[in-house]
């Protein structure tokens, strides 16, 4: 076997002869060892011969040198948590994770602006006359300086990379020591012909959009498809603000998935009295341009309902996606456990997106005490996540509504307890214990006695077993 | 090993040099350019010695059709592809990965159009390789945002247009080459118009430039139309808008071979200057490692871009430039960071390292420019 190729460097200049290059320009062919060298040959840089050479032995990098940190180069810390997502979630474990360490480098990469806002003030801005810039609290740049945290807005996150720890971006990769994946749900679409010109409002910019249509549409008709929370609080909102709604549901009556009917009566009575025409067993088939403007939705009944613009809220999806890709377990959401770590060490996820026990956790409160969690781990507890019960507020203030449905596992029997002209209170029993209650109008503020009476049956029930 | 056949005869460069590269053989892309090409590049780069063999060499070798799903045998529209062809090229020699850009960009525009004449007679030799041709929209791209005027006049005749005007700089040209370009069309409505042109089209001359610092090989001209007639079946696009805003991501994608060679070839250069001085070198700031991960890096997020070049959204359409923007700052990152593990000899007038500094500012000043993309990127962040 012939002997490997040498490579000599000349002292004098640092030109490399590569034996198996060689020097074909001055007559030596590649494949010329260093021996076979002419003694007349001359260095092509600098002039010098070959007894100038000396043998290339890989030279090895000092150990430990230490690399100053450029002031040209801007480097990221690979040390950082990057969180990814900057909506309530996301800021939600910044803001807490900053309080419980002021030093760790936290990075944040989000596609807008990166802007703070409540997101459940969406479905009440207009009646509330809360324009674009009247929703934000902070903008992103103010919050992250005032958090000490790197933002990077306008930027989407093409795929994670987490055998290399790094979050790639079009702009650049980001490495992560932690990762937190804050990135939400997205509305699920109106699958029918015409479907897409349905608009969704999830998110501040689509508010501005619907804000902006109907700014075009003074006195407009709204068809909304879709009558759970979020459907129901901008029916009443937009009807508040002057515009007739048409509210469609595929099921009977609105929010049917969470609340007692003698409870939705109410609901649906009042709504109607501020101008919703609520559509009941409305199955949506297609949806078509009008001609002279506007927009045809057709029901499998055979109701045609005419509106000006047209706003779907069908519900949330997790959005899965970069977690799929990236080779995260995931279900209908990304999985978590009560640490609200992912399948991956080190990348936890919260909010919207995750599924824990193989159940969504959805809302305001819950990913609050997830960003708690998560924050705890970062700063080094072993914090866990013990979801409370879900408790949502509808904010139709035509007639407010808190309701604590029982689980998934629980079936119990819901019974009015007490009604007036100002509000009912009923509760959810399986034999004698309360597992869930609903409240309208001025009977809310009970919440917080039922809810303490909730805790004293778990706190008996688990010192029984 | 069989010897390599001689597949073809170069032409003599119309700026005069002597080709030395008249004949080049038979080989994969990669062989191609470490074999063909390293050895011209410091004659390309300031001789003006045209790489057209190697040009028509690695159109043979399939370089040039990777995103053109009419051409290529996967049928696909696979600009990651052409990226890392180019960037096999731009690594030994950026001038030639530009003319490889030039030579994609001319093809992708035919791809892309109506004109089905164009695609059977001029597309296939383009994606091989056979044709060869540029790309005059640098003043266009300007223009859709508002830095410049169009710098062509149209006037509508019988059968087509007579232009007029002059574009600066547009590159790898020759008397048989074609070359796309867009003009505004006098009166009426006041659209612009985009067509391909032949250079030895009536009217039409190539005006040899001042020189440049670099990229001298590239052949690169300025184009005077003087009452040039441009037929209708010439037509790529009318109205050219709705036509820029479907090829302008993949238009952009695609120079990320030139970035990405350059920077490849800085990584090479800096673990050869390594094996000697590695025991200085490791005081840098920056090290090949570290372009390394940045490179990985970007193919990644390139490989998710290029997978929806026909997008048309705001979103998509930032994050390409985004991407495009990290693409030349990366090369110029990288070739400072060669010069300095170079050290004195990068300085030597036929060093790689100087050659790439050179080619690397290229890279962040060819259309779309850093100041161009923050512009842009600032108009669509304000949005």
């Amino acid at each position: 076997m012939p002997e490997a190729w040498r490579r000599y460097v000349c002292v004098v200049c640092g030109y490399v002869y590569d034996e198996e290059k060689g020097d074909p320009e001055h007559g030596l062919a590649p494949g010329t060892r260093y021996e076979a060298i002419p003694d007349d040959w001359a260095c092509p840089d600098c002039g010098v011969t070959k007894a100038e050479f000396t043998l290339i032995r890989e030279a090895q990098p000092v150990a430990g040198a230490a690399r100053p940190t450029s002031s040209t180069v801007a480097s990221l810390d690979p040390r950082a948590v990057v969180i990814l997502g900057a909506g309530m979630a996301g800021w939600a474990v910044a803001e807490r994770l900053r309080a419980l360490d002021s030093r760790r480098s936290i990075i944040m990469i989000t596609r807008d602006a990166g802007d703070v806002y409540h997101k459940p003030q969406l479905s009440n801005a207009f009646a509330r006359k809360q324009g674009h810039s009247d929703l934000i609290h902070t903008s992103g740049a103010e919050k992250a300086q005032a958090l000490g945290i790197t933002l990077m807005a306008h930027t989407r996150v093409l795929a994670l990379d987490l055998e290399r720890r790094r979050v790639i971006t079009a702009s650049k990769g980001v490495p992560f020591a932690d990762l937190v994946l804050a990135t939400g749900a997205r509305p699920l679409p109106l699958p029918v012909p015409g479907g897409e010109l349905a608009l969704a409002v999830n998110h501040l910019m689509d508010h501005r959009i619907l804000r902006e249509r109907l700014a075009e549409l003074p006195g407009a008709t709204v068809a909304v498809i879709g009558a759970g929370l979020v459907g129901c609080e901008l029916a009443n909102d937009l009807a508040l603000s002057g515009h007739a709604v048409e509210l469609l549901e595929r099921e009977s009556r609105p929010l049917a998935q969470i609340m007692p009917a003698e409870m939705t009566g109410q609901l649906e009575a009042s709504l109607s009295a501020r101008g919703v025409r609520f559509h009941g067993n409305a199955s949506v088939t297609n949806i078509e341009v009008a001609e002279g403007g506007g927009f045809q939705v057709h029901c499998m009944s055979g109701e045609t309902i005419r509106a000006d613009l047209v706003i779907r809220a069908l519900g949330l999806a997790p959005d899965t996606s970069l977690a799929r890709g990236a080779g995260l377990a995931t279900g209908r959401g990304i999985r978590v456990d009560e640490r609200l770590l992912t399948s991956v060490p080190g990348v936890y996820a919260l909010g919207d997106g995750i599924e824990l026990d193989g159940r969504l956790r959805p809302y305001v409160r819950p990913l609050l005490e997830q960003a708690a969690v998560i924050a705890a781990r970062l700063a080094g507890d072993d914090a866990r996540y013990r979801p409370s019960r879900d408790q949502v507020n509808v904010k139709t203030t035509s007639l407010p509504l808190l309701v604590v449905p029982p689980t998934g596992s629980e079936t119990g029997v819901w019974l009015v307890v007490r009604r007036d002209e100002a509000g009912w209170e009923m509760h959810c029993r399986d034999g004698e214990a309360l597992i869930g209650y609903a409240l309208s109008g001025d009977k809310i503020a009970h919440a917080a006695v039922l809810n303490a009476l909730m805790k004293d049956q778990a706190t008996a029930k688990a010192s029984a077993a | 090993m069989s010897s390599p056949q001689p597949i073809m005869e170069g032409r003599p460069g119309l700026t005069g040099a002597a080709d030395a590269a008249s004949t080049v053989h038979v080989r994969d892309l990669e062989s191609l350019a470490r074999i063909d090409l390293a050895p011209l590049a410091p004659r390309i780069d300031r001789e003006g010695l045209y790489p057209e063999a190697v040009l028509r060499a690695a159109g043979a070798a399939g370089a040039f059709r990777y995103h053109l799903a009419s051409q290529n045998p996967a049928g696909t529209t696979d600009i990651a592809a052409a990226v890392d062809a180019m960037a096999v090229l731009s690594a030994e020699c950026m001038s030639t990965g530009f003319c490889a850009w030039c030579q994609d960009a001319c093809a992708w525009y035919v791809e892309n159009s109506a004109n089905e004449a164009l695609k059977r007679e001029v597309l296939p030799g383009l994606s091989r390789g056979e044709l060869l041709g540029g790309t005059g929209l640098s003043n266009p791209m300007k223009h859709f945002s508002g830095i410049e005027n169009l710098k062509l006049s149209a006037r509508p005749v019988s059968g087509g247009f007579v232009v007029n005007g002059m574009l600066p700089w547009v590159s790898n040209l020759g008397e048989d080459h074609y070359f796309a370009a867009i003009f505004q069309v006098e009166g009426g409505d006041g659209r612009a118009v985009m067509a391909l042109i032949h250079c030895s089209d009536e009217g039409f001359s190539l005006e040899p430039c001042k020189e440049f610092t670099a990229l001298e090989g590239t052949r690169t001209f300025g184009c005077r139309f003087k009452d040039v007639f441009v037929p209708e079946d010439r037509v790529l696009a009318d109205p050219v808008a709705p036509f820029i805003r479907r090829i302008r991501s993949g238009f952009i994608l695609l120079q990320m071979g030139m970035g990405l060679g350059v920077v490849e070839g800085c990584i090479r250069d800096i673990r050869e200057s390594g094996q000697s001085l590695s025991h200085v070198n490791c005081y840098l700031d920056v090290q090949a490692e570290d372009l390394e991960t940045s490179v990985q890096d970007a193919r990644a997020a390139l490989r998710v871009l290029a997978e929806t070049p026909f997008d048309e959204s705001r979103d998509y359409f930032r994050e390409v430039l985004q991407l495009r923007l990290a693409g030349s700052e990366l090369a110029l990152k990288a070739s400072q960071a060669a010069m300095l593990h170079a050290g004195a000899r990068g300085y030597l007038a036929h060093a790689p390292a100087q050659r790439r500094l050179r080619e690397s500012y290229f890279v962040a000043i060819v259309t779309p420019a850093i100041k161009h993309i923050r512009k842009e990127l600032a108009k669509l962040e304000a949005a």
